[in-house]
């Protein structure tokens, strides 16, 4: 995955903001399927996913000469998409999952994220441990690591997205990471530990 | 240096270390391996951390995969984009509507002024010069007209059409720089002139085509339905050509020699149902009609030149143009690149220039 490159997603953003069609069809085409499995995590229902992408992106056009720029348009869509989401969700479905104090629709890491399986039997057994290990994790975990590793975001817009504070993003990144290490001590040659005081 | 992990945990959560692994880069491989021979013991915890972070980065979630295809996307992305240009529309409708009550007030006042002047003058001066009408299209823009005698005009992009107020009254003229398909009312006592450069198409009720862009060497009219009179406006000895239902004439601007043909016609009014259709065309000339129909620049290298006059056939109604020029290149040995440029210096891309060469 190539991550976000700020220079050009600044240009590509203010030619979009000029009404430059082009820039407009890079920026869906580029964002579009990381908005939609996102999203996927959080419902089952793809047309209101589809859906509710088709409004963020229709509201972006009506309003591109009201927004202000920027150079990450990842963070940017995301931070909207899942205000939208979560306003949808929550609106439509019965409250009956309060149950949790949390009113936050559950984030579902399986929905989506497979082992991908391919020639190398190896590659392949680390892949299904890798997953059963984060299907292990709490939610916010799942969400956190997710959004790191497989949506290129960082600790700071992690953190913004999911209105949550800086430190609580690192602390909580750090316990999941060193969680799966724990999952995986069995496979790992161990070196030669150097405690320093 | 900031950072000094020791053990697994701490490369799996150092920022600077992630990156090494996601992106080597020249300078942060040699900041890496300078850290490893001063800290040695540290390898094996880096070699470790940097499996897990592999096997996280390279996760695969297919949830999209699985559900959208590409056509799909395509289709969603030009739903959204007319979803887009429709609302527009309408709210640039409500804002004019808007505007012109507010100037309602003063313009009572200026049609007044202007009615009275021009009373006050044509009594005087009988043969005023007439004023006139101009519509332009841009381009990636097209446009439907109907004139003040019915005549409908489709009007394709990059192009202008002016009349006088006189039209309708005394003459039925159009001056046509560009290119346009004219559905004209029958009217036996006012003839229906187009003049498109130094060409002068006379029809009394009918259907056709005229292309003539500035630049262009040549005037090309097709003729749909009914009869045409075809002749040159800068000479006094004109003689005219009629043309046939069916008929191409394309009029050579330098030789002024007219040739006919009836090969293609449906492809050459295509546009104004919204396809373009290509059956045979250069290289050179696909480029120009595409950088019309989508307002972007459209740049061929000189490498290219061997196949610049290389025929394409291919058909396009919705595709964007990214698409359009995958097609390109896939059925001839050509690439192309994409370039944003910054025409004002403030970082703000002004248009995408499209370079094709050859591969």
């Amino acid at each position: 995955m190539k991550l976000i490159n700020k220079e050009s997603d600044l240009r590509i953003w203010q030619s979009f903001r000029k009404g430059d069609k082009a820039a407009f069809q890079k920026i869906y085409f580029n964002h579009y399927r990381f908005l939609y499995n996102y999203c996927r995590k959080y419902t089952n229902d793809t047309a209101l996913v589809e859906d509710i992408i088709q409004d963020l992106f229709v509201t972006l056009l009506e309003r591109k000469d009201f927004l202000s720029d920027t150079d990450n348009i990842r963070f940017y869509l995301f931070s909207s998409i899942r205000r939208r989401l979560f306003k949808t969700l929550n609106d439509r479905e019965f409250k009956v999952t309060d149950l949790f104090s949390n009113d936050n629709p559950a984030f579902h890491l399986d929905q989506g994220v497979e082992p991908n399986f391919g020639n190398d039997d190896e590659e392949n057994r680390f892949q299904k441990l890798l997953i059963s290990s984060l299907n292990n994790l709490g939610e916010r975990q799942k969400e956190m690591i997710y959004l790191k590793y497989y949506s290129g975001l960082n600790c700071k817009e992690i953190a913004d997205i999911l209105g949550v504070s800086y430190q609580t993003t690192r602390n909580t990144l750090c316990t999941a990471l060193s969680n799966i290490r724990k999952d995986f001590e069995d496979e790992m040659p161990k070196g030669k530990m150097v405690i320093i005081s | 240096m900031k950072s000094n992990p020791q053990n697994i945990d701490d490369f799996l959560f150092d920022d600077e270390y992630n990156e090494f692994v996601r992106e080597p880069s020249k300078k942060n491989t040699n900041k890496w391996e300078g850290y490893f021979d001063a800290n040695p013991e540290t390898k094996t915890e880096a070699a470790n951390a940097r499996k897990i972070i592999k096997g996280l980065l390279s996760l695969k979630d297919k949830a999209a995969d699985h559900e959208i295809n590409e056509f799909h996307l395509h289709q969603k992305f030009e739903e959204t984009w007319g979803k887009y240009k429709s609302s527009k529309s309408k709210s640039t409708f409500l804002k004019a509507s808007k505007l012109v009550w507010r100037s309602i007030a003063a313009a009572a006042v200026i049609v007044f002024a202007v009615t009275f002047y021009s009373l006050l003058h044509n009594s005087i001066l009988k043969n005023k010069a007439p004023e006139y009408f101009e519509v332009y299209v841009p381009a990636a823009k097209q446009s439907q007209l109907t004139l003040p005698d019915g005549t409908k005009v489709w009007v394709n992009s990059d192009t202008k059409i002016s009349y006088s107020t006189q039209f309708n009254s005394k003459e039925r003229n159009v001056h046509l720089a560009g290119e346009a398909f004219f559905e004209v009312s029958k009217n036996e006592k006012l003839p229906f002139k187009v003049f498109a450069n130094k060409a002068e198409i006379k029809v009394f009720g009918t259907k056709f085509n005229v292309k003539s862009y500035p630049g262009d060497e040549k005037v090309e009219t097709v003729l749909v339905d009914g009869k045409v009179e075809l002749s040159r406006t800068d000479s006094e000895k004109s003689g005219s050509v009629e043309m046939q239902p069916g008929d191409k004439a394309i009029f050579n601007l330098k030789t002024n020699k007219v040739t006919f043909t009836r090969k293609d016609i449906d492809a050459d009014v295509a546009w104004k149902d919204g396809k373009v259709i290509f059956r045979n065309v250069e290289l050179a000339e696909v480029c120009k009609t595409l950088s019309r129909r989508f307002s972007a620049e459209i740049v061929l290298s000189d490498d290219a030149g061997r196949l610049l006059t290389h025929p394409f056939t291919f058909t396009i109604e919705n595709e964007p143009l990214p698409l359009v020029l995958d097609y390109l290149c896939k059925a001839a040995p050509l690439m192309y690149k994409t370039e944003y440029i910054d025409l004002d210096g403030e970082k703000g891309v002004e248009l995408i220039r499209y370079t094709i060469s050859s591969k």
